[in-house]
């Protein structure tokens, strides 16, 4: 039996790694804008004529206006990739203009950006202010993207006008990070905490921390599209979300080593949400006959829907969870009905969302899949925590 | 003919209202009977919970359809969407609380 | 057997207490209905038709009820009283040739007031008879002048417009014109309270809908141009002491429809006929007074002064926002030295709720509003939020309508700017009244999450936007309703 299994993980491990890189080459090959296009499509040349000074700065000339200023073109990093903005200036360096150039956020981080004025706003400032102070203010619930063009505007200047870019600040280590680790180091001690009345004090302090501070105050969790974007070599920015290396690095680091799958249990705030509301009535659980049987087309979704993001070059489309939804309220119509049926189902249904749906709880299988070939982990496949043997925990 | 009709009548529109009451007096009457039924016991303050359940209900529909109604139809089905889940949750936990061990 | 008794009698007792509570009920809601300002034919829906409230549809009829019973024909102009009695008044007063007098008699009329008079024996006597009175009545005025000193000047206030430009405008330096057509009188005022209770009374039936007084500051006066006199550097009139502010809203649907459905003028209208008739009426009660009214017939800023006059707080759109109207406010008022009592601000929280909000400088499609957390500009000694003049202005050039007829959507997109409906009348009187902030930042979070703006750009026409507008326009307002387009 447990041959078989440990032939398939290899198999199943294997075929994912290729899968990856297959897609990555694919998204290699699609065809990326060039700089020139991108600038044309938002400068038509009927318009303006355009003459390169260096690879970041352009002098631009509007016809119809008969007024000359200059362009500036740089990138910041944003959450699923790079953002590149266009500056538009007038001869003093005054903004008219701030144009998204090329970008692959989720699409309501980008209406976030794009209703609260952030661009407008830059409108009335100097591009000088951005060399080495942020003079907009960043977006609620899209800081990273505000961020991002921030950064993107003022290395266009530093970079264009030979000044030096700001000194690295280092990677901060702060009181998310601190609370990631806490949170994680809580989870898995779960498993080892034998008294039930201390275990079920850690579970609860778990749910109600998780859901505030991860959830609704700082919108931290892992969702596909950033899992997409770090599989198609995109490295978020270190020094603003080191939480998000400790979130991802310690989950997959406690199933390789323990099997455990502690972000999906103790972590995830919409796990937590979900914990929450089922004990309101209080929900059972619920294992129909097919759920086994289920779990391979949850998996298999996520998986899709991951190369397909890969393969598309925009990590963006891997967005159906719910979780923006939920924690920060943006989304389509058609994730908030989902997260209403969701909801009114966690109520009669434990976890729904994780057991049925979550795209996360793939990825994290797959993680398992690589365990199958690790010696240490052959004996934990066998023999569950309780002392009782079982096939299923080879891989679920 | 447009609903605000009723509204806007001086003799629709306390009509309107009497009848409204009826039907909750008809409600309180028929709930009291299913409760029973249902084996669920009652007392004062089971009734107020209750009551103040049904209407918060009755005011987020009220809420939710004045915004439709002065054309705000995003907003209105919003505030159905989230605050109906709100006191969907709120009637489970009441349920609990009705029928300890159901 | 005891305890059923008991019951019994409760509820004997509670059903003769209930029906005696219905009863008291029934008065309290017939008493209310009868003074429900929703009974004002005229006054109320009249815009939406709902004044019109009668169905018709049953009594139609075929036949109109007026009975025909010869062949009909047009009415001779000479049939009309005023125009009639007009040509005789001319004749009578005749500057070139003979003038007619009644001893001449009808026969010595021309000839179509000639053939009037002729059929209608008796009529020239009853004519003579009414200018008699009229010469008697005028004599006995100073009899009940004061007496009806309010009626006089609220009819005077109503006619006024009959005559020429209206209102009429300022000649002369304000110590003249202020004071033309004054009424002398020595009746006096019962008290200050009586004479602004009294003024916002007759505003409020001229069609205001929000009404305060406030001492006038000079600080709010401008500076470098006088109505009447022209380009001059002036002292503020000692007899500008107070201002009555007047505020009216938009018509609603198609203010939330702004920019392109929207328009000022439909309370520009109304501002100017109420402060003019307000002129009147004043100087008919013996005061001076002198209206200012938009888009440019002023003397005075006009925000500062409805602060002072209690009727709201500046928004960070630097438009007057209103606990009852939100930032759908326009304003006009009348300067006067008649002695009134001024009314005192109110803080209800609409600046504190504007340094989080921003939805109006989120929307702007000039970025002429700003985005500080605080008001961030001193102008002319007080500190507000800066507004760029010339880029609202360049908005008003931009969107789609014939000419610069202006913008609007900070009104339209303002969460304040809210009908009158129990929904939005418990926010207005919960939010005031908490000390905490949390229901406004409750509020304020909904406003966000719930409700849809379409974005700064989209109000432009293309290529820069689609021409969008807050809300849809009203179907009155679309042409493709009417008109095959």
């Amino acid at each position: 039996m447990a041959d078989k299994s440990y032939k398939r993980n290899i198999i199943i491990a294997a075929g994912i790694i290729v899968l990856i890189i297959l897609a990555n080459i694919v998204g290699s090959l699609r065809q990326t804008a060039s700089e020139q296009q991108l600038i044309e499509s938002v400068f038509p040349p009927g318009q303006y004529s355009l003459h390169k000074e260096n690879d970041n700065k352009w002098v631009i000339y509007d016809n119809n206006r008969d007024k000359p200023g200059f362009l500036y073109a740089g990138e910041g990093r944003g959450y699923n990739g790079m953002v590149g903005v266009l500056t538009h200036t007038d001869t003093t360096g005054n903004i008219l203009g701030l144009e998204l150039a090329s970008h692959s956020e989720t699409p309501s981080y980008i209406d976030r950006i794009i209703n609260s004025g952030l661009l407008t706003q830059a409108g009335n400032i100097n591009i000088r202010e951005f060399a080495y102070d942020e003079p907009l203010d960043a977006v609620s619930g899209a800081t990273i993207t505000s961020n991002a063009i921030v950064i993107a505007v003022r290395h266009s200047y530093l970079d264009s006008e030979g000044l030096p870019r700001e000194p690295f600040s280092g990677i901060v280590f702060g009181l998310n990070e601190l609370f990631v680790i806490l949170i994680m180091a809580a989870g898995a001690s779960l498993a080892y905490i034998r008294p039930r009345k201390l275990q079920k004090t850690i579970t609860w302090m778990l749910v109600v921390f998780t859901l505030v501070w991860l959830g609704f105050m700082n919108n931290q969790m892992l969702t596909l599209t950033r899992i997409a974007a770090i599989l198609s070599g995109y490295l978020p920015d270190v020094t603003r979300e080191l939480y998000l290396y400790l979130l991802l690095g310690g989950s997959i680091i406690l199933i390789l080593i323990f099997r455990r799958n502690v972000y999906c249990h103790s972590v995830c705030p919409f796990g937590s949400a979900q914990e929450l509301l089922a004990r309101v009535k209080p929900a059972r659980s619920f294992k129909p006959s097919w759920y086994r049987k289920w779990k391979w087309v949850q998996w298999s979704a996520a998986l899709l829907i991951l190369l397909t993001a890969i393969a598309m070059n925009n990590p963006g489309l891997a967005q159906y969870a719910v979780f923006g939804v939920f924690f920060q309220f943006t989304g389509s119509t058609i994730l908030f009905m989902i997260l209403f049926v969701t909801i009114v189902l966690s109520l009669f249904i434990r976890r729904p969302w994780c057991r049925f749906a979550c795209p996360i709880d793939g990825v994290f299988a797959y993680v398992r899949a690589f365990t199958g070939f690790s010696g240490a982990s052959r004996q934990a496949c066998k023999i569950k925590p309780d002392g009782t043997k079982s096939r299923k925990s080879c891989f679920i | 003919m447009d609903i605000t009709v009723i509204f806007e009548s001086s003799i629709l529109q306390p009509l309107f209202w009497m009848v409204m009451g009826g039907l909750m007096i008809l409600l309180f009457i028929g709930a009291g009977y299913w409760l029973k039924d249902a084996g669920i016991s009652m007392s004062w303050w089971k009734w107020m919970l209750s009551a103040l359940w049904y209407a918060g209900v009755y005011v987020i529909i009220a809420g939710g359809f004045t915004l439709i109604g002065e054309h705000e139809v995003r907003a209105g089905l919003f505030f159905l969407g989230v605050f109906g889940t709100v006191m969907i949750i709120l009637g489970a936990g009441l349920w609990r609380i009705l029928k300890p061990n159901g | 057997m005891d305890s059923e008794l008991n019951r019994r009698d409760f509820l004997k007792k509670a059903g003769v207490i209930g029906g005696a509570l219905s009863l008291a009920g029934a008065a309290a809601a017939g008493f209310g209905a009868g003074r429900s300002r929703d009974s004002y034919t005229g006054w109320g829906r009249t815009a939406y038709g709902g004044d019109q409230f009668f169905n018709r549809k049953p009594f139609l009829a075929d036949k109109p009820t007026y009975v025909q019973t010869g062949t009909p024909r047009r009415i001779e102009y000479i049939e009309d009283l005023f125009k009639r009695l007009g040509e005789l008044r001319r004749l009578m007063n005749a500057t070139e040739g003979p003038r007619w007098t009644f001893d001449q008699g009808a026969e010595a009329l021309p000839g179509p007031l000639r053939n009037y008079y002729r059929e209608h024996p008796g009529a020239l006597e009853q004519y003579k008879i009414a200018l008699e009175k009229g010469r008697e009545q005028r004599a006995n005025w100073p009899e009940y002048e004061n007496e009806f000193l309010l009626a006089e000047a609220y009819s005077s206030a109503h006619a006024s417009f009959l005559s020429g430009s209206f209102p009429a405008q300022p000649q002369g330096p304000p110590e003249v014109s202020d004071f033309r057509g004054i009424t002398e009188t020595n009746l006096k005022l019962k008290s200050p309270r009586h004479g602004s209770d009294l003024i916002k009374q007759i505003t409020h039936t001229f069609g205001a809908s929000l009404v305060g007084i406030c001492r006038l500051k000079q600080e709010w006066v401008t500076q470098g141009f006088l109505r009447g006199v022209g380009r001059t550097e002036f002292d503020v009139p000692a007899h500008w002491k107070y201002a009555v502010v007047i505020a009216v809203p938009h018509e609603w649907d198609s203010m939330y429809a702004n920019p392109t459905y929207g328009n000022s003028y439909d309370a520009y209208s109304m501002l100017r006929f109420i402060s003019g008739k307000l002129e009147v009426f004043i100087r008919k009660i013996g005061y001076s007074s002198r209206s200012h009214f938009p888009p440019t017939s002023y003397e005075i800023a006009m925000p500062p002064v409805a602060i002072d006059a209690g009727l709201g707080e500046q928004g960070r759109h630097g438009v007057l926002i209103t606990p009852e109207l939100g930032a759908n406010t326009r304003l006009a008022a009348v300067t006067t030295d008649m002695p009134i009592e001024p009314d005192k601000p109110i803080d209800v929280g609409i600046k504190k709720f504007c340094d989080k909000c921003k939805i109006c400088a989120e929307e702007c499609p000039s970025g002429a509003i700003s985005f500080a957390g605080r008001p961030d500009k001193d102008v002319r000694g007080y500190r507000r939020w800066g507004i760029d003049q010339e880029k609202c202005y360049t908005t008003w050039n931009s969107v789609a309508t014939s000419h610069s007829r202006g913008c609007r959507i900070c009104l339209a997109v303002c969460p304040y700017s809210r009908k009158r409906n129990w929904m939005h009348n418990i926010v207005r009187q919960v939010d005031p009244r908490d000390p905490t902030g949390l229901f406004a930042s409750a509020m304020l979070t909904m406003q966000k999450k719930f409700f849809e703006y379409p974005g700064a750009q989209e109000y432009l026409p293309p290529p820069d936007g689609n021409n969008r507008t807050y809300l849809g326009p009203p179907k009155w307002l679309r042409t493709d309703e009417w008109f095959d387009i």
